[in-house]
């Protein structure tokens, strides 16, 4: 997956806010990067921009190979499907939905294109370490254990690559530790490509590289770096 | 798929659901029942009454649908509302906008599939009932069976869903266009505006509801009651579709006068009001077609009766009025009274039916009413129909005269030579003698006896009516020789004019208990709206009260929030229901008086705004109370 000379501009006239300011990043296979920064550097923007969730004004992104581009909202949307996983702060799961019913929906709304993979859903939940709750509605789980429902979403269709937006953002110390070492796992043993945003060392500590964003633009690439190190160089970059 | 996720989404939320179900279950029982009463109308012999049924039912059934499709769209608007961050997250996840909005669709398939045994079920029953309070009127025959095939009942179905369909339509429109990015909570999201085709369709409706209330203004009246109906679902659509647009403004105007009032809360208020402009004109919509619909289907036949007790006292010149209850005098009754001692005149009617046609190419379709067949003998003397063009005295066989209304509708004049079809559909040629005024309550058209008893369609001519008048002086002999008849004839009545408008009084309260009904019906359906709205938005805000508790809000500060807010919305919807009612009835009365103001009666108009205030009121301060009976932290739990 890669961005080009990506911008982005909130608003117009007088209020507008360049989000993003020519950002250029690579991520290779099977690589867990975070992407860092302080409130309003873009990281948000960034993702967006990255997984086809909003239409950079400038640059283009590729998602295996392919420019996102000229893609309508409609095979933006097949693309994501199929070939993207998302994982969000909160708010993840639709309340009406099981567990499990959750996890298959992108391939129930896929129709018949997508064949549902039984054994890999057994599998995920298995890893997810859910398989005793998969019929339990959203509100019947702990925090942590919804997060790792969206994860296993996420990876149900078997994406290229999984977003993950402050996945631990809302999580307790053990549970958001649960959550990393899963996404972790995940990188090396199927070798998942995982993009995630988060503003908190500890969690990007788990990653290969960290992007540091800062006004729209990257301004340093770290490479497994330690917990001291990330935060020594967020407050480089005043967060 | 995407119907499996409807029913999910139905059945985890029935509350909100449950108000769209309810409609939809009166809407199918009252229009199963319309459908069965239909085929029935359609299947019946002549003279069984099919065709009142079919007059009856039609546009009975058209308001209910009417009043179903409001219902249902303000239900799902507000749930799709509700939704916004569940469907963004859909989108994001992997829902295309298409399939997004064919759930919206296939939620309102559930709801009719839900709906559908109950509602019909319920309906055949109501149709054994409405068959029965139409015999027990006196509207329909006895005669008159129900009779219907297993296709009524589908088409009924069908035509339920389809109605639904239409009214989820911009629901699934909006849940269509909400965008991925809103499932990122702290993402920020444009405020969005209120939608330019709806804005544009909503103006254009409302600018056909006012073309059609300047129709109604210029036309005779005849048919002015049965528009009047239809121009308030018109008025009310754009009401409708213009609801965001009357949020913003009376948010804003009362908002402001709220916050001068209760400085506190005040404030709060306000701020709810116009930041949540959308959620004010979707609650206050259901009240004010409550009001609309009551007050124009009160007042409609108030004044209409009015206007015909009114007319009906100055054309009665006949000092005694001999009727019979049932078919009908016989024909010779007009001699054998005019021959009786001390009667100077005695003129008979019977009423039929008459149409003006142009050209024999046309005969079909040209403008027609009620109308009077009298019998030989000076008309003016016993009727004063306040003749404005020609003379009205003794109709010659080949002469008629016809009403201001019927006379502009048909362009003639007195003195020309008009075509005319009578009940047997035959054409006969006549001249216009005169053209009256008061036609109110007695017909459009006065044919002579001679003209119309070879086009009486399959019956023989029996006189509904024979007035009398006195020779002068003579009023007493004439009492004495009419009572002497009686005895002869103990079927007869004889009335005196008290008598007689008693009798019309009568008549006018049998004709009100249909009113009744269908105002109870409609005021049943747009309650179970004002109801399930009022709750949906006070539910929705649970996290809002519990956090504003948790800030140091009273329960009573909160209550108290609510109520004004409450307040504002029954202001509205009372103001916007009063309009909308007061331009089809100012229209009305200019067509049926001549006069722009409406004759309303306090009692009746206090009772519509007093009943729908109250109601609103209730809900909103029960729901409010329920809402805050949760600790605030688990309400905060909750709602996240």
């Amino acid at each position: 997956m890669r961005l080009d000379g990506v911008r982005k501009v909130h608003g117009s006239g007088g209020s507008a806010v360049t989000a993003l300011d020519g950002v250029t990043a690579q991520l290779p296979y099977g690589t867990f990067t975070a992407v860092m920064g302080p409130s309003g550097s873009g990281k948000s923007t960034f993702l967006h921009c990255a997984s086809g969730l909003d239409r950079p004004d400038h640059g283009t992104v590729e998602i295996g190979g392919r420019d996102l581009g000229p893609l309508g909202e409609r095979e933006l949307t097949v693309l994501r499907r199929e070939r993207i996983g998302f994982v969000f702060q909160g708010f993840n799961l639709l309340p009406a939905l099981t567990a499990e019913q959750n996890i298959t929906l992108p391939v129930r709304l896929a129709g018949r294109r997508v064949q549902l993979d039984r054994p890999w859903l057994e599998e995920l939940l298995d890893y997810t370490g859910l398989a005793d709750r998969r019929g339990h509605r959203p509100a019947e789980l702990s925090g942590g254990q919804q997060q790792r429902v969206a994860i296993a979403r996420a990876l149900i269709t078997r994406p290229e690559v999984v977003f993950a937006d402050e996945p631990t953002g809302a999580l307790d110390t053990t549970s958001a530790r649960k959550v990393l070492e899963l996404l972790r796992g995940l990188v090396d043993d199927v070798g998942q490509t995982v993009l995630m945003v988060t503003h908190d060392p500890v969690a990007a500590s788990y990653t290969d590289s960290v992007l540091i964003l800062a006004d729209g633009k990257v301004t340093e690439v770290l490479h497994g770096a330690s917990a001291g190190t990330i935060a020594e160089r967020m407050a480089g970059v005043g967060a | 798929m995407l119907f499996l996720l409807a029913w999910w989404s139905v059945r985890a939320r029935k509350v909100s659901f449950a108000g769209s179900l309810v409609a939809m279950l009166c809407a199918q029982a009252l229009v199963t029942a319309c459908g069965v009463l239909l085929d029935s109308g359609h299947r019946a012999a002549p003279g069984q009454g099919g065709a009142d049924v079919v007059s009856f039912v039609v546009p009975f059934g058209f308001i209910c649908l009417f009043v179903m499709a409001f219902a249902i769209s303000g239900a799902f608007a507000l749930s799709v509302q509700q939704r916004t961050r569940e469907i963004a997250l859909l989108r994001a996840v992997a829902a295309t906008p298409g399939q997004v909005r064919r759930m919206v669709a296939y939620e309102a398939l559930v709801v009719t599939v839900l709906a559908a045994v109950p509602g019909c079920g319920l309906g055949l029953l109501l149709a054994v009932g409405l068959r029965a309070f139409l015999v027990a009127q006196g509207l329909v025959p006895g005669a008159f069976r129900l009779q219907f095939g297993p296709a009524s009942i589908s088409i009924a179905v069908l035509i339920c869903w389809v109605t639904a369909e239409a009214a989820v339509w911009s629901s699934g429109r909006r849940a269509s266009r909400v965008r991925a990015v809103q499932a990122l909570g702290e993402a920020s999201v444009p405020r969005r505006r209120v939608g330019a085709v709806r804005t544009c369709l909503g103006l254009a409706v409302l600018v056909g509801g006012v073309w059609g209330l300047t129709a109604i203004r210029s036309s005779g009246g005849s048919d002015a009651a049965t528009t009047a109906g239809a121009m308030v679902m018109v008025l009310m659509t754009a009401v409708g579709l213009l609801a965001p647009w009357i949020g913003k403004l009376a948010g804003s105007v009362l908002g402001l006068l709220c916050q001068l009032l209760f400085p506190v809360m005040g404030l709060l208020v306000k701020t709810n009001l116009t930041t949540a402009f959308r959620r004010l004109g979707t609650a206050a919509t259901p009240l004010a077609l409550t009001v609309a619909f009551a007050a124009v289907a009160l007042f409609v036949p108030q004044m209409k009766w009015h206007e015909v007790s009114e007319q009906d006292r100055q054309r009665m010149v006949a000092e005694r009025i001999v009727q019979r209850a049932g078919d009908g005098l016989p024909d010779s009754a007009a001699a054998t009274i005019g021959g009786a001692a001390g009667v100077g005149t005695a003129v008979a009617t019977t009423g039929s039916y008459v149409k003006v046609v142009g050209d024999s190419e046309s005969w079909q379709s040209g403008p027609g009413g009620i109308a009077q067949i009298v019998s030989d003998g000076p008309l003016d003397e016993v009727l004063d129909l306040g003749v404005v063009q020609g003379r009205m005295g003794q109709l010659g066989a080949g002469e008629v005269a016809l009403s201001e209304d019927l006379a502009r509708r048909a362009h003639v004049r007195a003195g020309d030579e008009v075509r005319v079809t009578l009940e047997d559909d035959q054409v006969a040629k006549a001249r216009v003698a005169a053209v009256y005024s008061r036609s109110r309550g007695f017909g459009d058209a006065v044919l002579p006896q001679p003209l119309a008893a070879g086009h009486l369609y399959d019956r023989p001519l029996l006189l509904d009516a024979v007035y009398v008048r006195a020779q002068p002086g003579r009023e007493r002999q004439v009492d004495d020789s009419l009572a002497s008849l009686r005895r002869a004839e103990p079927s007869w009545q004889v009335l005196d004019r008290e008598a007689y408008r008693a009798e019309a009084l009568r008549r006018q309260d049998a004709s009100m208990t249909v009113t009744y009904l269908l105002l109870g019906v409609v005021t049943v359906f747009t309650s179970i709206s004002v109801v399930n709205t009022l709750v949906m938005t006070t539910m929705e805000r649970s996290g809002e009260f519990a956090l504003l508790r948790l800030v140091g809000a009273t329960r009573r500060q909160v209550a108290r929030m609510m109520l004004l807010e409450t307040a504002v919305t029954v202001l509205i919807a009372l103001l916007v229901g009063s309009l909308v009612a007061g331009a089809v009835l100012a229209a009305f009365s200019q067509a049926l008086t001549g006069s722009s103001y409406p004759r309303l009666e306090g009692a009746t108009l206090a009772l519509i705004l007093g009943g729908a205030g109250v109601l609103a009121l209730a809900t909103g301060v029960s729901t409010t109370r329920i809402a805050l009976r949760q600790r605030p932290s688990a309400a905060l739990r909750g709602a996240e």
